[in-house]
C-alpha cells in the first residue's frame, strides 16, 4: 500500500485526486480503515474530517469489513418495477438481516443495493461477487444462497 | 461614504449599501424575515429555506433566498405573499420535525410560520415513519451546518457532515493520540441556532470518529 | 513522423498468434488481437487503418460475441469461452465485442464471412452452437440456416464503417428487422461490430478521421463554428448548445482550460453512456480530443461511474492504447497539439452527475452542488474554464466534424437537430439501446422498435428519476414537446410501465431514491423529500387521510421552489406528474385500494377455480400460507393472515390461477392506526 501511496504522491497536482486513491485503498482491504484514512490525510495534507466526509458521501465505500460474498440487488427503475423489492425482501428474510445491518451473522453474505447497473433489458438483476445475472425471481434466492454456502 | 443604491421592498423604496445581500438590507431596515442558518461572519448558505422573498424578474415573481441574493439597484422584492407564506410554512414544518429544541425562541419563531396544524393522530403516524425512514434521526439539530463552517474557520476543522440525503448527520472527527481534543473553543456551541450543541461539544455529537 | 515499419518494431499484426495444428491443442491460448507495443511510437493513421482492416474485414471468418454488461448478464461469457476454446485450425477467429443495442437478443453472436456477409444469431444458447460453427466454417452457398435471425451484406465488400454500411438481405426474425429499421446509427454505428480494445479496428471503421481533419485542416475557431451551426445540444439533460459552451471557454482570458467527460450516468434506466464506453470508447476519446483542441485544453478528465466496472476497464485500456501509438500525449499525430486524459472513478452518488457537485468531488470535497453562476465553463476545475460534456455529446462531435453541420441538421427537428440515443426498458418485448432522429414519435419507439403492447401500456417514465411519468400516448420526442408534457428528455431513458404497475408506489420509489441521493445540504430537499416519502408511504400502506393529496401537492411545490440546485428543483417531478395524470389512482389509495394490485398492505391473494392442484404454489410458499382447506369443499387456499405477499405463488403458478385483489375500505373505522 505504501508503494501505491508513494506512486500516487508523485503524480502531478492535477492528477492527484483523492477519490482515485480511496478506490485503491478500498481494493486492498475491501474497506477503508481509519488508519489508512489518517495516513492518506497526512500525505494529502487535508483534515481527516474532510476525508471522512468524502468517504461517507459515497455508497460504494465501506468503512467496516464486508462479508465473504457480496450480493447487490439492482434498484433501478426497471428492476424495481419488475420485482427487485421482492428479491430484496426474500434475501433479507433468508439471511435474517436486521435494520441497518447488511451482513449476515455468519459473515457469509453482505447485501447491498445498487442504483442501475445499466442492463435493464435483463431486469431484475442481481450482482453476486461481481458476476451479474439477470431475470431473477424471488424463489430462486434460496438456491443462490445455497450455492454460495456450498462454495465454502 | 459609499454611494447608496435603491431597492424596493413591498412597495417602499429603501436606500442600502451596494455590497450587502438582501437579507442584511432587510435586517438593517427592521423588516422581519425569519432566518435560521444565516450568520453575518459566515455568509448565507440557503440551508434552512426560511428567508424566501419574491423577486421581480422581467415578467414574473420568482422565489429566491434573501441570504444568497446580492442587492442591485432597482431590485423589486416582496416579503409577504400567500406563496411565500406557503413556502415558509413547509420549510418550518420540515425544520420543526427535529423538535424539541433547547432554544425555545427558535421553536416559537418556526411555529409562528405554520399555517395549518395537522390532526395529531395523522401527524404522529407521519412522524413515526419519517424517523424510521431516516436512519439516524437527531432530535434538536436541524443539520444547518453552521457549526461545521465555524469550526473550519476558527476551530481545528474537526466537524464534518457524514453520509448524505436521509442519512446525513454531523460528526466530530477526533484527531489521533495527543492531538485528540477538539480544542474546546466552543465556537460551535455559540453559533448553534437551536442550542443543540452544549458547551462541551465533545459530548454532544452522537457519532464520534476517532 | 516516423511510421512503425521504419522503426523496425514488430508490426502489429505479427503479434497476432495464429493457432493451428498440435501446438494449439496442447495449449489453447487466446488470439492476441492487438498488442500494444510497450514503447511509444507514432503511428500514422493510414498504417493504423491498414492494420485494422486485417482483423475487421479479413479473409477469415470472424465471430463477434457481445460481452458488454447486458451480454454478460445473459451469460455471453460462457458462449465466448466455448467458441474461443474450439480449435478452428486458423480458419475462424473469435472476438469479444460490445453491445450492438439489441439487448433483448443477448447473448448475440454475429459472424462475418470473408465475402462480406454478416450472420446474426440472437438469444444464443448451447443448442445452436453447431449452427454458428457451421456458418463460420462452411463455404459460401452451403450455409445451414435454422435459428438464424438475419443476414446482412456490406454494400461494398471490405468497407465497413458502421452498421449503416450494411444492407439487409434476408430476415428470419422479423422483430430483429423492426428493431433496427427505424433507427439511424450515426454515432453508435460501430458499437457491437468492433473489438472495443482495438484502436486499429476503430481507425479502420473511420475513427480518428475527424481528429485528423480538425488537427490539420481546420482552425480552432472553425471547429467551434461547425459545432455551433450544427445546433448540437448537450445530451446530458439540460440541452445547452454545445458549440456555445465551447465558445465561452475559447473566448475566456484564462489560458488554462480543461475538458471533462461526464460519464456519471446515474439515471436508472438510462445506459447509453455505458454502451458507448464499453463498445466504442475511442469515439468518446476522439470527441474529447477535438473539444480540447478547439478550446485549447491540454488536460482532460473522464468522470466515470463506479457501478460500470466494464466501462472503467474499457476506458483504461483505450487511454493506455491511445498513448502507446501517439494519439494521446505530446504532439498528437505529429502536430503541435498535446493532450492527456485522466480517469476519475466516482464512488456511487447520483448527485455527482451534477457538474458543480462533480467538481467538488474532484477537488476532494463532499459532492454538494454549488451555486451557479459562476458556471464551470467560466470557473470550473481549479477555477479554470472547464467544458463539461456528456459522453453522448462527445461521441456526436467527430461525426459533425467529418460530415459538416448541414448534414447533421438533416435529421431531427430545427430546434433539436441530430439523432439521440434512447434506452428502452420496462414492460416491452424488445429492450435495448437505440439511436433515432430527435422528434421521432413515441409510437415508433415503443410499438415498432420495442414491440410494446399498446393496450397494456399505462405510462412512460422519461428522463430518469428527475424526469416525469406521463401517460402513454403518441407524441414527438424532442426537447420542447417532452418538456410541455411535464417531463424532460434528460439523458434519454425510457421506462415503459404497464397497467400492473402502481403509480403511487413508483412515485414513492422515486422519491425514496431522490431522498437518499440528495446531498442533504438544503433542509427542504433532505427533510422535504422525507416528508413526501412518508406521505406516499402512508398512501401505499392504506393509511391515507382526506387532506393528504393537497399536502403532497403543496409540499412538492415548496421543494422545487426552495431548493437551490437542479436536483432539488426537479426532485418532486415524478410526484407532480403522476398526481396530474393519474390522480384517480392516488384517490383510490386514499380509500385503501390499489387499482394496480401492487401495494402489499392493500392486496390479498386468492386461488381461483378451476385449480389443477399441481401444488406449485404450495411448494414455493415460504410462510405456509397456501394450505388445504378441509372444512367445506376441499381445495387449496391462501390464508391471508399468514401470507407475506411475496408473489412466489403468483410467479410459480403454471396455469395463472392466482388472482390478486384489492378492495376499497369503507369508513375510517376499518383502518388500524398505529
Amino acid at each position: 500500500m505504501t508503494e501505491k501511496l508513494a506512486a500516487w504522491e508523485k503524480l502531478s497536482r492535477n492528477d492527484k485526486l483523492l477519490i482515485n486513491m480511496l478506490h485503491l485503498i478500498q481494493e486492498e482491504q475491501g474497506y477503508i480503515s481509519r488508519n489508512r484514512l489518517a495516513e492518506l490525510a497526512e500525505k494529502a495534507e487535508v483534515p481527516v474530517s474532510q476525508l471522512q466526509g468524502l468517504v461517507s458521501f459515497f455508497n460504494s465505500f465501506r468503512t467496516y469489513p464486508a462479508g465473504k460474498h457480496r450480493i447487490s440487488v439492482c434498484y433501478g427503475t426497471a428492476c424495481y418495477a419488475k420485482g427487485a423489492p421482492l428479491i430484496n425482501d426474500r434475501l433479507v428474510d433468508e439471511l435474517k438481516l436486521k435494520d441497518n445491518i447488511d451482513t449476515s451473522s455468519d459473515g457469509l453474505v453482505t447485501l447491498e443495493h445498487v442504483y442501475c447497473v445499466g442492463a435493464c433489458s435483463r431486469a431484475p438483476l442481481i450482482v453476486v461477487d461481481g458476476e451479474i445475472s439477470g431475470k431473477i425471481k424471488s424463489h430462486q434466492v434460496p438456491l443462490i444462497l445455497e450455492s454460495l454456502r456450498r462454495k465454502e | 461614504m459609499e454611494k447608496m443604491i435603491e431597492i424596493i421592498v413591498d412597495g417602499n423604496s429603501l436606500a442600502v449599501t451596494p455590497t450587502i445581500i438582501v437579507l442584511q438590507a432587510l435586517q438593517e431596515h427592521d423588516i422581519d424575515i425569519p432566518a435560521l442558518c444565516y450568520h453575518q461572519a459566515l455568509g448565507g448558505s440557503g440551508n434552512c429555506g426560511m428567508c424566501m422573498v419574491e423577486v421581480w424578474n422581467t415578467n414574473s415573481w420568482e422565489p429566491r433566498h434573501a441570504c444568497l441574493l446580492p442587492v442591485k439597484d432597482g431590485l423589486i422584492i416582496k416579503t409577504a405573499t400567500p406563496r411565500l407564506k406557503l413556502l415558509r410554512n413547509w420549510a418550518a414544518k420540515v425544520l420543526l420535525r427535529h423538535r424539541p429544541f433547547n432554544n425555545i425562541r427558535v421553536e416559537e419563531l418556526l411555529a409562528k410560520q405554520i399555517q395549518d396544524e395537522m390532526q395529531s393522530q395523522e401527524d404522529e403516524w407521519l412522524e413515526g415513519s419519517i424517523k424510521k425512514l431516516a436512519d439516524n434521526w437527531s432530535d434538536g439539530c436541524v443539520l444547518c451546518g453552521l457549526c461545521i463552517k465555524i469550526c473550519s474557520k476558527v476551530g481545528k476543522n474537526r466537524l464534518t457532515y457524514l453520509r448524505r440525503g436521509k442519512k446525513l448527520c454531523i460528526s466530530l472527527v477526533r484527531g489521533q493520540d495527543d492531538n485528540a481534543s477538539c480544542g474546546n473553543c466552543r465556537a460551535c456551541s455559540h453559533i448553534c441556532p437551536t442550542g443543540f450543541i452544549t458547551p462541551n461539544p465533545q459530548q454532544t455529537f452522537t457519532e464520534i470518529l476517532i | 513522423m516516423i511510421s512503425r515499419s521504419e522503426l523496425k518494431g514488430p508490426s502489429v499484426h505479427k503479434y497476432q498468434v495464429c493457432k493451428s495444428g498440435l501446438e494449439s491443442k496442447k495449449n489453447p491460448i487466446g488470439l492476441a488481437t492487438y498488442k500494444v507495443p510497450d514503447f511509444p511510437v507514432n503511428v500514422s493513421l493510414e498504417s493504423l487503418i491498414a492494420e485494422g482492416k486485417i482483423t475487421l474485414c479479413s479473409n477469415q471468418s470472424r465471430i463477434n460475441v457481445g460481452v458488454a454488461t447486458c451480454g454478460r448478464a445473459a451469460g455471453a461469457m460462457d458462449i465466448y469461452n466455448n467458441l474461443e476454446k474450439r480449435d478452428w485450425c486458423g480458419a475462424v477467429r473469435v472476438f469479444k465485442v460490445g453491445c450492438i443495442g439489441a439487448c433483448y437478443a443477448e447473448p448475440l453472436v454475429h459472424i462475418r464471412t470473408p465475402e462480406g456477409k454478416h450472420y446474426f444469431y440472437g438469444n444464443v444458447d448451447m443448442s445452436i452452437f453447431w449452427h454458428i460453427i457451421k456458418t463460420a466454417e462452411e463455404k459460401p452457398g452451403t450455409k445451414t440456416l435454422p435459428f438464424l435471425w438475419a443476414i446482412t451484406q456490406e454494400s461494398k465488400t471490405g468497407i465497413l464503417r458502421g452498421i449503416q454500411d450494411m444492407e439487409l438481405i434476408k430476415v428470419q426474425n422479423s422483430g430483429f428487422r423492426d428493431f433496427f429499421q427505424p433507427q439511424v446509427r450515426r454515432i453508435s454505428g460501430r458499437c457491437g461490430l468492433i473489438d472495443p480494445e482495438n484502436i486499429a479496428e476503430f481507425a479502420a471503421m473511420g475513427g480518428f478521421g475527424a481528429l485528423e481533419k480538425a488537427l490539420f485542416r481546420l482552425k480552432r475557431k472553425q471547429i467551434i463554428d461547425i459545432i455551433r451551426t450544427s445546433g448540437l445540444r448537450g445530451r446530458g439533460g439540460a440541452g445547452f448548445p454545445t458549440g456555445d459552451k465551447m465558445n465561452i471557454a475559447y473566448e475566456n482570458a484564462d489560458l488554462v482550460r480543461y475538458v471533462i467527460a461526464n460519464a456519471d450516468e446515474g439515471d436508472p434506466g438510462a445506459y447509453m453512456d455505458r454502451v458507448l464506453l464499453e463498445s466504442d470508447p475511442f469515439s468518446v476519446l476522439e470527441g474529447m480530443m477535438i473539444t480540447a483542441l478547439a478550446i485549447g485544453a491540454s488536460q482532460g478528465y473522464i468522470y466515470v461511474r463506479h457501478e460500470y466496472p466494464m466501462a472503467v476497464h474499457a476506458l483504461k485500456k483505450a487511454i493506455n492504447c491511445a498513448h502507446k501509438v501517439g494519439f494521446l500525449g505530446n504532439n498528437v499525430l505529429g502536430s503541435s497539439f498535446s493532450f492527456d486524459i485522466t480517469l476519475v472513478e466516482s464512488g456511487g452518488a447520483f448527485i455527482c452527475g451534477e457538474e458543480t457537485a462533480m467538481l467538488q468531488i474532484m477537488g476532494g470535497k463532499r459532492g454538494e452542488p454549488q451555486l451557479r453562476p459562476p458556471y464551470p465553463v467560466r470557473q470550473g476545475f481549479q477555477n479554470h474554464p472547464t467544458v463539461i460534456n456528456n459522453i453522448e455529446t462527445l461521441a456526436n462531435i467527430p461525426w459533425i466534424i467529418l460530415n459538416g453541420a448541414e448534414a447533421y441538421r438533416e435529421l431531427g427537428t430545427p430546434k433539436s437537430p441530430g439523432t439521440k440515443i434512447f434506452c428502452l426498458a420496462g414492460d416491452i418485448k424488445r429492450m435495448g439501446f437505440i439511436e433515432v432522429p430527435l422528434g421521432t414519435s413515441t409510437k415508433v419507439l415503443i410499438e415498432k422498435i420495442g414491440a410494446g403492447d399498446k393496450e397494456s401500456i399505462k405510462a412512460l417514465q422519461i428522463g430518469g428519476p428527475s424526469g416525469g411519468i406521463v401517460p402513454y400516448k403518441d407524441f414527438s420526442l424532442d426537447y420542447e414537446t417532452v418538456e410541455s408534457a411535464g417531463a424532460i428528455i434528460g439523458s434519454g431513458g425510457l421506462v415503459t410501465l404497464n397497467k400492473k404497475r402502481c403509480m403511487v408506489d413508483i412515485a414513492r420509489h422515486m422519491v425514496n431514491f431522490m431522498a437518499s441521493e440528495s446531498c442533504g445540504k438544503c433542509s427542504i430537499c433532505r427533510g422535504g423529500l422525507l416528508e413526501l416519502e412518508a406521505r406516499l408511504l402512508t398512501l401505499t400502506s392504506g393509511k391515507g387521510y382526506p387532506s393528504i393529496l393537497t399536502e403532497i401537492e403543496a409540499l412538492s411545490k415548496a421543494i422545487s421552489s426552495i431548493s437551490l440546485c437542479g436536483f432539488g428543483k426537479t426532485a418532486a417531478t415524478p410526484v407532480t406528474t403522476t398526481l396530474t395524470y393519474f390522480r384517480d389512482e392516488y384517490e383510490a389509495h386514499v380509500n385503501g385500494k390499489c387499482p394496480a394490485v401492487f401495494c402489499k398492505p392493500l392486496i390479498n391473494f386468492e386461488i381461483v377455480l378451476p385449480c389443477r392442484e399441481c401444488h406449485a404454489c404450495h411448494s414455493v410458499c415460504p410462510s405456509g400460507a397456501v394450505k388445504r382447506r378441509t372444512d367445506k369443499n376441499e381445495r387449496l387456499v391462501v390464508d391471508s393472515k399468514l401470507c407475506i405477499k411475496c408473489w412466489a405463488c403468483y410467479e410459480a403458478c403454471p396455469f395463472d390461477r392466482i388472482r390478486i385483489v384489492s378492495e376499497e375500505l369503507h369508513g375510517k373505522d376499518d383502518r388500524n392506526h398505529s
